[in-house]
């Protein structure tokens, strides 16, 4: 295998509150090739966007900070870097689309000075030239009338054009690398399909690799090469698409494939689903962090953390159980 | 599925923090509020002050004055030592309610009823002061001389005024209009501005419109000037009863009447975002009224912007009061206050006797710095979205 | 936009109206009379008979209100005292002369904005300029007030006709409050801006505290405290008078001698300044303390708000984030929060001035109040109270000029 694109070893962030040290990121390791479509899922809270913001060294302190680990972008150790060359990654080489495009850009500023700065700050091109790169990424994302636009403000624009805006800005760089973080939470499903599809279709004509995080595994198991399962700070399990959605191996996997809507269910009794809260970041359980909500915990769950080994089916996996466990014979109708 | 009782599911749960048992919104805000260290000193120095100036006559008599035959500081040592524990205990009761007692709520307002109660009887005090004449507390000395403008000593802790008048007791004493400017414009504007804004926020059409251009016009008054022709005139209305034309009780009243039109804003916009709640909705299809939609569902909601404006505002008419009574046209002397004695004591202090200034403008901004400190911290204990990045 | 301008402006008549009857009626109702203190003297007996005719004191108050208030928007014809252009050249005084450079900067700005820019921008520009300029223009004729005048009446003190004395005093007005209101932007804004980029450090957590205290104490103790400690008694233990705490100028301020095209001289100037720094200051701390708390909190809003973290995700060095991104948009609400403060300078300077014997517009009402000269003190109850609608007003354009999601209609 080639040298990764990107190579994360151990990150952790933790955040400083009045509560205590909340561990949002908790020794995450993994590797993302050049090209590859890698989706990130887990419930809400469990540390993906804090891992994507690690990644862009996006941490603010003194409120949170990076404390161990490696994130190795194109041969070169992000968190060594200076920050005026990180600046030059950001944007450049790693891109990042946020959430809700409805408050990512700013109000008081046209869409083309916007595009314009990104634009203008990562090539060496005159202010015309600039003009023209923004207008012709504008129509890449199929927005009418390009040229037209440059002098709109955001307020002017519907959520799902704000977010091909977004892409825009993201793209406009030629980046090698594409996070994307719940780019389609915030809008309606019809267009959320189509902006998936725009943004990925984009990204591999530029042979940009995505990291694509949800909480949704119905859209990561369509369009990702490969899916990491994030639960309280750190992974549960990865592998393909294929692996994870038809032959889970973490019990927390399988839980969230149970509780996807499916449209037979009416049919069938939903056996599996994840029961109880997430576990709280500060005091994590002792042993393995899904046990206190696992079906299958036994004593040496509360004892001993598992970490993440190769499994019998090929993914990965950090289960203590996951050898034993037949989960897909206990699932019923997935697959 | 392994076997778990429900009592050792629950030990579990919360041994292995998943979840604590169930923190109810009051519990919240009072931890967040006791963090708060500014607003909880604030909290015990209001109480301190409130507290003194209630008991006022208790221990603020002149030598010569006819109704208690003691000084000022040369008070008994029984007097002495009953307020000391009378304050000590008070102290102690505020502070054990709020550690334990509050989780109830009903405590709590036991409490606040106690204290409101102890406040209303103090700041009505400020009534008969006319009849406390306190040219009678000059401080004669053996031969007779009145002792004007006499520096701090041990006997005297904050000296004379250029009348003789003792500045310790006239300092307690200011601090009962000030108190009831506090309690009437906190009532009032409690009162006007979430009734106004209440009704503006949930009758859309021509019951808000109406009172929201009357709650504008309200606004638009320019507060001191208006103030200022009203204290100007206040004592001179045939129509007035008396109380309300002599101390603070007018001012306080005049004051509470002006200055709501910012609440009723708030509570109207507070209004109108929550009407439009699933909430609400359930509960109107559930069959509930107006009424009980209103104070049942909504106000409850609404209260936090509620109390924090309000104790902002009560906050600024204190120092209006202060800024009335120095310019004149707030109580008149002889009566006490903290603004009238900066007044007159800005006039001696040019002469060196800088005492009665110095300790009546500090009690004046201590106060109204702890009114602001609590309103402070209610906003932050309120408030969930902030608190998470303090450090 | 018009049509919100016009609402606006009715609005505000209907609250100018409002807060004249209420006034009125109080004065009326207050029993006390302006002719109180000639009674005592009972030579004045035909006197009195005579005014009270002729103020028509002897009639009903709401006859008293509609005569008061017929004549409150009746203009009188003023015989030009002195033809424009000596008005302009001749009578300014250093405000005057600050206003018209400023309106000739802002035209300058317009016209290089115009030529400077490619795109359609300039015309924003031109709005928010001209806007400034009408203001600045504005304040031009309230300096210059021989063009124009209502019949606002003769004060009751026998000072001669309010008109006068209300623009006369309103001049002196501004000058303490513009003067305070610089120092408070000057100081308050970057003080507010600085705290929020570094929160939570030793210089934010003691410029909260301070601004807190500052907030919490009343104008008039600052007033006094400054007037006794840089006044008395740095007098008393320098023995060198540094600053004055009554007037705004020194008893021999013409001999000092007049500069060049009738400007001030230098020392003059150093009187003026050492009259106007202690007043100037108090009213300032208030507004400086609330400038940089508001700065604070809407700079820190704008820090943890979405766009600011795209600008970050863009590459753009934090300079450039802070100076382009967050400060534009964290400014945007203390155009209102200052407009308002404008609005109430007229008034809100009552309490300094009456400390320091400024004779401005504050210290004028407070003596109409003394003395119950009603046509006094409904001017200057009116004039303020117009100034609070029309600067409502204005805040309301400038913030829909400053912020492209607003749009009035
Ligand atoms: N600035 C911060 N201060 C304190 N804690 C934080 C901060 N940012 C994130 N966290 C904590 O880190 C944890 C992980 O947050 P993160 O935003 O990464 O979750 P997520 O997986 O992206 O969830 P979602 O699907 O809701 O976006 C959360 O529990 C959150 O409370
Ligand atoms: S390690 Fe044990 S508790 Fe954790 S997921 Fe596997 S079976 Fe469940
Ligand atoms: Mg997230």
């Amino acid at each position: 295998m080639a040298d990764p694109l990107l190579n994360v070893e151990d990150l952790r962030t933790y955040f400083s509150t009045e509560e205590g040290v909340v561990k949002a990121v908790d020794g995450v390791s993994f590797q993302v090739q050049a090209g590859e479509r890698r989706g990130v899922v887990g419930e809400s809270g469990c540390g993906k966007s804090v891992t994507a913001m690690s990644i862009m060294r996006l941490i603010e302190p003194p409120a949170g900070e990076i404390v161990t680990g490696k994130i190795e972008f194109d041969g070169r150790d992000l968190l060594q870097l200076p920050e005026s060359e990180m600046q030059d990654v950001r944007g450049g080489e790693i891109a990042m689309i946020f959430q809700d495009p409805m408050t990512a850009l700013n109000p008081v500023y046209t869409i083309g000075d916007q595009l314009m700065e990104t634009i203008l700050l990562h090539q060496d091109v005159s202010k015309s030239q600039a003009r023209e790169i923004a207008i012709n990424t504008l129509s890449d994302v199929q927005i009418p009338k390009a040229a037209n636009v440059m002098e709109d403000y955001p307020h002017q624009f519907s959520g799902g054009m704000r977010q091909r805006v977004m892409i825009a800005m993201g793209l406009s760089c030629d980046p090698k690398l594409l996070i994307a973080d719940e780019p389609t939470t915030a809008l309606d499903v019809t267009t959320q399909a189509q902006i998936m599809n725009l943004m990925l279709e984009l990204a591999e004509q530029r042979n940009t690799a995505v990291l694509l995080i949800t909480h949704d595994l119905g859209v990561v198991a369509g369009f990702c090469d490969n899916i990491q399962v994030m639960y309280a700070g750190s992974i549960v399990e990865r592998g393909t698409g294929d692996e994870i959605f038809h032959n889970p191996q973490h019990p927390y996997t399988w839980g969230l494939l149970g509780s996807m809507t499916r449209l037979d269910e009416s049919q069938q009794e939903r056996l599996n689903s994840v029961r109880g809260a997430p576990p709280s970041l500060i005091n994590p359980p002792k042993g393995c962090r899904f046990g206190p909500r696992c079906d299958f915990a036994t004593d040496i769950c509360r004892e001993a953390l598992p970490i993440l080994h190769q499994s019998q089916e090929g993914q990965k996996v950090a289960c203590h159980r996951s050898d034993e466990l037949d989960l897909k014979a206990m699932t019923v109708g997935v697959g | 599925m392994t076997e778990r009782g429900p009592v050792d599911e629950a030990v579990l749960d919360v041994a292995e923090g998943i979840s604590a048992e169930p923190i109810t919104q009051w519990d919240l805000f009072v931890t967040r509020l006791r963090r708060h260290r500014f607003a909880m000193i604030a909290v015990f120095y209001l109480a301190f002050i409130a507290f003194v100036a209630l008991t006022a006559p208790l221990f603020t008599c002149a030598k010569n004055d006819t109704f208690c035959g003691n000084g000022p500081i040369e008070m008994s040592g029984v007097t002495t030592i009953l307020m000391l524990v009378i304050t000590a205990g008070g102290v102690y009761l505020a502070y054990t309610s709020f550690r334990s007692g509050l989780r109830g709520g009903g405590i709590a307002l036991t409490l606040m009823t106690f204290v409101c109660a102890l406040l209303l009887i103090s700041s009505w005090g400020v009534i008969d002061l006319p009849h406390v004449n306190h040219y009678a507390d000059q401080l004669p000395d053996e031969s007779g001389r009145i002792l004007v403008n006499i520096a701090p000593r041990a006997s005297l802790p904050m000296g004379t005024d250029d009348l003789g008048r003792d500045v310790l007791s006239r300092v307690i004493h200011g601090g009962r209009a000030s108190l009831a400017v506090g309690i009437v414009v906190g009532g009032l504007v409690a009162l006007l501005g979430t009734v106004i804004g209440a009704l503006a926020g949930y009758y859309p059409g021509v019951v808000d419109q109406s009172l929201m251009r009357f709650t504008d016009l309200v606004l638009g008054l320019p507060l001191l000037p208006v103030a200022i022709v009203v204290g100007r005139v206040l004592p001179e209305l045939q129509f007035l009863p008396g109380f309300l034309k002599q101390g603070a009780w007018g001012i306080a009243v005049l004051l509470g009447l002006l200055v709501w039109g910012a609440l009723a804003r708030i509570v109207r916009a507070e209004f109108l975002s929550l009407r439009e709640k699933e909430f609400v909705e359930a509960a109107r299809a559930a069959g509930a009224n107006d009424r009980r939609i209103i104070f049942r569902h909504i106000l409850p909601n609404a209260m936090s912007p509620i109390i924090v404006q309000t104790t902002l505002i009560v906050g600024t008419a204190i120092i209006v009061e202060a800024a009335l009574s120095f310019l004149g046209f707030g109580v008149r002397p002889p009566i006490p206050t903290w603004g009238g004695m900066a007044a007159s004591g800005a006039a001696i202090a040019v002469r060196g006797f800088w005492w009665e200034l110095v300790f009546s403008a500090s009690a004046l901004i201590t106060t109204v710095l702890a009114i602001n400190f609590i309103g402070d911290g209610l906003r932050d204990a309120l408030d969930p979205t902030q608190t998470i990045e303090r450090k | 936009m018009f049509a919100y301008i016009i609402r606006r402006l009715v609005y505000g008549i209907v609250t100018l109206f409002a807060l004249s009857l209420v006034v009125f009626v109080l004065i009326q109702f207050s029993g006390g009379s302006p002719l109180d203190r000639l009674r005592l003297n009972p030579r004045m007996q035909p006197v009195i008979a005579q005014l009270t005719e002729q103020w028509g004191l002897d009639r009903p108050w709401y006859e008293q209100y509609f005569v008061w208030l017929k004549n409150f928007i009746t203009p009188i014809d003023v015989a030009p005292q002195e033809g424009l252009t000596i008005v302009m050249f001749g009578k300014l005084g250093i405000w005057s002369w600050v206003a018209v450079a400023a309106f000739l900067g802002a035209a300058a700005y317009t016209v290089g904005a115009f030529f400077a820019t490619a795109k359609a921008n300039w015309w924003r520009t031109f709005r928010a300029f001209s806007i400034i300029g009408v203001w600045v223009a504005a304040f031009w004729i309230i300096k210059s007030r021989i063009v124009f005048a209502l019949n606002w009446g003769t004060s009751f003190r026998g000072d001669g006709p309010v008109w006068d004395n209300i623009f006369g005093a309103a001049g002196n007005t501004f000058r303490l409050g513009l003067t305070a209101l610089a120092i408070a932007l000057i100081i308050g804004i970057p003080l507010g801006i600085y705290q929020a980029i570094r929160q939570y450090s030793f210089f934010d957590q003691m410029g909260t505290m301070l601004s807190f205290i500052t907030f919490s104490t009343p104008i008039f103790i600052i007033g006094v405290m400054l007037q006794l400690i840089l006044a008395f008694y740095l007098e008393r233990w320098t023995g060198v008078k540094i600053f004055y705490v009554v007037g705004m100028t020194g008893s021999g301020y013409e001999e000092l001698g007049r500069g060049l095209f009738g400007l001030p001289s230098l020392a003059q100037l150093g009187d003026v300044i050492q009259h106007l720094t202690l007043p100037a200051l108090s009213i300032a701390a208030i507004s400086m303390a609330g400038y940089s708390r508001f700065q604070r909190a809407s700079m820190l809003e704008v820090m943890h708000s979405d766009y600011l973290r795209t600008a970050k995700a863009k590459g753009l060095p934090r300079r450039s984030i802070i100076v382009k991104h967050a400060l534009r948009n964290a400014l945007i609400p203390i155009v209102t929060l200052v407009s308002l403060d404008i609005a109430f300078m007229i008034g809100g300077a009552i309490i300094t001035e009456s400390i320091f014997g400024w004779p401005g517009v504050g210290r004028l009402y407070i003596g109409a109040i003394s003395a119950i000269d009603y046509p006094t003190i409904m001017a200057v109850v009116m004039a303020i109270g117009a100034g609070v609608v029309l600067m409502n007003i204005i805040a309301d354009i400038l913030y829909g000029v400053l912020d492209p999601r607003v749009r009035y209609d």
